[in-house]
């Protein structure tokens, strides 16, 4: 029984308004730096931005229309109470360019529930009496366009719509509001002993692979980060405090009148609800050793009340049952790698602010990286002398290491550098061999 | 649509015509009237309860201009083709690293497949030019007025061998004042269609005891009521003995209500829940509502085109297993000039196999006329 928000990897694999989140706070916290509500001020950012291309690349009609119901949905969330007049000020315009600027015929319309109309209507009201002109103006005006479709709930239900969850809850926003975030409720504590029996399972089946005397998984197989559950606890455990941190200072400013966001804080949040193993470097560095203990000792009782669910499997798994297997664990192995690369890839980069086009090169170099590492074990299955394998279960192999610096830390290329190394000497190791033969 | 992948969610429950009244005056008024693109002073003024030189100002100051770049017209089909350099959006940019997996065509493929499937409903949408035709007054949309999407599927019955999956056959959208029957004469479903017993010794005979002239009785089973359709004289009742066993079995209390006199309006239904529609005696379809709304001047405003077909299963159809390109109109049993047995021949081919010049049927086999569900909608 997967959890209730559990989401198969499957379709994770393309989710159409990956980075849509992402451009609208950038272009909403722009526009509430200047301090002012007028249209004027949001048109220079959105041409700044060139939104009026947001559309660009989405192949045919039905991906395109699919992508701009994504983006109402995303924008209209901003439109809504949590936040702030400023911010509401600046969805709406951004929902006049979003509707104007769409390229689908028949338009799409943006869906309105009762309950947002009421808050809406509430707030253009509050526009009026301020003489707010131009928000009544543009308001009136995409009333005038038919830009809305009156409906009782925020989305179509259906059996097809299946990530409802998914795309509602972690595309909400989080910069405005202090409630539970849907990363504590996927990374529950039902989900992570799951995770954590199988992980164990996992890496236990491949230790059995390695032979009968075996502490450590033959290399090959190594590629899976060992600490993966204790990381993810840790990240887990800093996004709470951190969260708790600026919530706190957030009703600090909210009392003050100010309706500016903080802008440094903004930057680096709001990626964690698409890729919740990454955290920023200097928070996890400055909070390590507190987390590290509480994380520790929470999670292995955890996986030990819920390994007796496995216990047929393990029994299974025996050496040379699991000869036979190979094969298919190979399979289920790069599957499960896939998966893995999978939500690496569609996760946004946190940083995007300071030099966002190499950062995605950059990713792009590693996701390469990490295909090419996925190889590896066919060229080297029979070298089992491990580097390090008088280490205990725990230490993690040089292929797994860079896999987590990457994911883990903000300094990513020296972390990465061993890791080419490695692979470098390995293609050595070859070639000196295949000359001998030659010879 | 396995269904093991299905993240079923489920609204409340709504009562349809609640959620009619909940709008005020003025959204319907929005509903009802025709979107206007350029903007008309002498209306704006009259909202905002300004003067016309104010609101031309802020025509000018609030004017979709100040977001474009250039003043060019975007060429929309290059836009949507190809990436222009110079953008830096992330979303863009995540749709560019998209657009290099899709040159691997197994992962293009099954992309396109899951974007056809969630966008099929909505693609047939109704366009400008149906709603722009001249209707008479008595066919004419009352406002205000609630439109219902509803999605039909496959029935059960005829994959019992099989786990049993969903396969949405049409999705339709409903008027709320329509009354349920004209749903259920909407509905195409091939065993309806289906003539029943062996017309081996008569193929030439014209037949049209279509079981659904034979078996009339029908009911929608809706949030625990049953809506039985009694039209003609001969329907039964089929909910009277389910209502029966419910009771043995503690399984709640039903009600059953008749099909001809109930509305969408006066239904209470949660979004997403399925329903069941069953004809023919056991043949289950089941029904799906995934959206209400108001009802918009860009939807078909003529009631006769109602329930609007959105979507419809693009299947194969069976063609005759001699030729192989007409469609199947006769499924025939223990043939000895079939290939397989049962086998599907079409009129051309069945004729001159099984029966000699004189119209004499030559062997002992069974026929039975078959309507292909691509040919019947
Ligand atoms: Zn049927
Ligand atoms: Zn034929």
């Amino acid at each position: 029984m997967p959890p209730k928000n559990y989401i198969p990897a499957k379709m994770v694999v393309y989710q159409p308004s990956a980075g849509v989140k992402k451009d609208f706070e950038t272009l909403l916290e722009r526009f509430t730096e200047t301090g002012t509500v007028r249209y004027e001020k949001f048109a220079e950012i959105w041409r700044s931005m060139k939104m009026n291309l947001y559309c660009a690349g989405r192949q045919n009609d039905r991906e395109v229309r699919e992508f701009i119901e994504e983006c109402f949905h995303i924008a209209s969330q901003f439109w809504l109470p949590p936040s702030s007049f400023q911010v509401r000020a600046g969805a709406l315009y951004l929902l006049y360019g979003l509707f104007n600027f769409q390229l689908c015929m028949p338009r799409v319309k943006i869906r309105v529930t009762h309950k947002m109309w009421s808050d809406v209507i509430e707030f253009q009201a509050q526009a009026r009496e301020e003489q707010h002109y131009d928000l009544d103006f543009i308001f009136h005006k995409l009333r005038l366009q038919n830009a809305f479709y009156f409906v009782s709930e925020h989305r179509e239900l259906y059996l097809a719509t299946t990530n409802f969850h998914q795309t509602q809850d972690l595309l909400v926003p989080d910069n405005f509001r202090d409630e539970t975030t849907i990363l504590e409720e996927v990374f529950s504590q039902d989900f992570m002993e799951q995770l954590s029996a199988i992980h164990e399972q996992y890496y236990k089946m491949k230790v059995a692979l390695a032979g009968p005397d075996a502490t450590t998984p033959d290399r090959s197989l190594d590629v899976m980060e060992n600490k993966l559950i204790d990381n993810i606890t840790k990240t887990m455990n800093a996004f709470k405090e951190r969260r708790q941190g600026r919530s706190s200072r957030k009703r600090k400013q909210t009392e003050g009148e100010s309706s500016e966001e903080d802008q440094e804080d903004d930057s680096s949040d709001n990626d964690e609800d698409s890729d919740p193993t990454f955290t920023p470097g200097n928070i996890i560095n400055t909070k390590r050793s507190t987390i590290k203990a509480s994380a520790y000792t929470g999670l292995a009782k955890a996986s030990r009340s819920r390994r007796h669910r496995q216990v047929v499997m393990e029994e299974d798994s025996s050496p040379s049952k699991m000869e036979k297997k190979r094969e298919i664990l190979k399979e289920s192995d790069a599957d499960e790698l896939c998966q893995e690369s999978v939500v690496v890839e569609y996760s946004p980069k946190k940083n995007a602010k300071g030099k966002p086009v190499s950062e995605e090169e950059e990713e792009v170099e590693k996701e390469k990286d990490h295909t090419f590492s996925l190889d590896m074990p066919c060229l080297t299955r029979d070298d089992n002398s491990i580097p390090g394998s008088s280490a205990d279960k725990t230490s993690s192999k040089p292929l797994s290491k860079g896999k987590k610096s990457k994911r883990m830390t903000g300094k990513v290329l020296p972390k990465m550098l061993p890791n080419l190394e490695y692979k470098k000497k390995e293609k050595e190791k070859k070639r000196p061999g295949q000359k001998k033969r030659k010879a | 649509m396995e269904a093991g992948v299905l993240h079923q969610t489920v609204s409340d429950v709504i009562s349809i015509r609640e959620f009619l009244q909940s709008w005020d005056a003025s959204v319907i008024h929005d509903s009802r009237r025709e979107a206007k693109d350029s903007a008309d002073i002498e209306t704006f003024a009259e909202l905002m309860e300004l003067d016309k030189e104010t609101v031309k100002e802020l025509d000018q100051v609030c004017s979709l201009d100040h977001l474009k770049n250039t003043q060019e017209p975007v060429d929309r089909w290059r836009i949507l083709g190809e990436i222009p350099e110079d953008l830096n959006l992330m979303c863009v940019r995540f749709q560019k690293r998209e657009m290099e997996k899709r040159k691997d065509p197994a992962y293009n493929m099954i992309v396109q497949k899951k974007i056809r499937q969630k966008m099929s409903t909505r693609m047939n949408m109704p366009t400008l030019n149906q709603t722009r035709r001249k209707i008479p007054p008595q066919f004419q949309v009352t406002y205000p007025e609630v439109i219902l999407t509803v999605h039909i599927h496959k029935p059960m019955l005829t994959m019992k061998d099989k786990r049993p999956t969903l396969t949405n056959e049409h999705s339709f959208l409903v008027l709320g004042h329509e009354k349920l029957t004209e749903l259920r004469d909407y509905i195409r479903c091939t065993n309806d269609l289906a003539i029943p017993g062996d017309q081996s010794d008569f193929p030439d005979c014209v037949m049209h005891n279509y079981a659904k002239d034979i078996f009339k009785s029908g009911f929608f089973y809706i949030e625990g009521t049953f809506y039985n359709d009694t039209r003609e004289s001969d329907c039964r009742d089929y909910s009277q003995n389910i209502i029966k066993w419910a009771k043995e079995k503690n399984l709640g209390q039903m009600e059953s209500h008749l099909m001809e006199e109930c509305t969408f309006l006066d239904l209470k239904i949660r979004l997403g829940q399925p329903y069941v529609y069953v004809h023919q005696g056991d043949c289950e379809h089941i029904i799906i509502f995934s959206d209400i709304r108001l009802l918009s001047s860009e939807d078909p405003q003529d009631t006769r085109e109602y329930p609007f077909l959105t979507f419809r299963i693009r299947s194969r159809r069976n063609v005759c297993k001699v030729c192989m390109t007409r469609t199947a109109k006769w499924v025939v049993y223990d043939s000895e000039y079939a290939p397989e047995n049962p086998c599907f021949f079409c009129d051309q081919c069945f004729r001159p196999l099984h029966y000699d010049i004189n119209g004499i049927k030559k062997g002992e086999f069974k026929a039975y006329k078959y309507f292909d569900n691509q040919a019947i909608v």
